[in-house]
């Protein structure tokens, strides 16, 4: 499948890599089919694109590279799901930040996504990167 | 809105498999429990409403803010 936009021009990927999100992302309901792409200049970070809508893109990350024992602290199995948090980006880099508060947790076999927020308080929607 | 008096303990169900029980009173404080299949999402709204406002502030892709970004981050190690 092939998609484009102003950022990436032309984007051909297989359709095997889509990920499913039967309820979109949280005020993003609409959009059910994303794809995760690698940007070498980017590291460590990736984005996470809209197929139905691919101006609509986030920056995404590992949460454990922001808080090692992530996966432990939020509940769920690495075994079973792969996590990413979604960055926020500003022009003032200082306040550039991710949202540790609601991940986007991947099921890696069935391929399914969703945004779900978490219950642990010391988890914040707008945690600054360069603290 | 429909309005409901219910005491602590007591329930009210909504669309056959949603149960909210009213768990405990203290002050200006209630505890609610809730009782639903696994995909029913359920949130506080203020934390809901923000992470809206923090997905829509995210859904630019800035490319370039964020290769500047990862430069300075290569450059800190």
């Amino acid at each position: 499948m092939k998609i484009k936009n102003s950022q990436f021009g032309e984007i051909e990927f297989d359709d095997e890599i889509i990920i499913n999100f039967p309820d979109g992302l949280i005020g993003f309901e609409d959009l059910k089919r994303f794809i995760i792409i690698e940007d070498e200049e980017c590291k460590p970070f990736r984005w996470l694109i809209s197929v139905d809508e691919p101006e609509i893109g986030f920056a995404i990350i590992e949460p454990t590279l922001v808080v090692e024992d992530y996966y432990r602290r939020s509940g769920f199995d690495p075994e079973v799901y792969v996590l990413f948090v979604i960055v926020t980006l500003n022009r003032d880099i200082s306040k550039i930040s991710v949202n540790l508060k609601a991940p986007v947790v991947i099921d890696k076999v069935k391929k399914l996504g969703k945004q779900v927020i978490l219950e642990n308080e010391e988890f914040e929607v707008s945690h600054q990167l360069l603290a | 809105m429909l309005v409901l008096s219910r005491k602590v303990g007591e329930s009210v169900i909504i669309q056959n498999n949603i149960k909210v029980t009213i768990l405990e009173i203290s002050g200006n404080q209630v505890k609610i429990g809730f009782e639903a299949p696994e995909d029913v999402l359920i949130y506080r709204q203020e934390i809901y409403e923000k992470v809206i406002k923090e997905n829509k502030n995210a859904s630019s892709i800035e490319r370039d803010s964020l290769k500047e970004f990862a430069k300075r981050l290569k450059n800190m190690k």
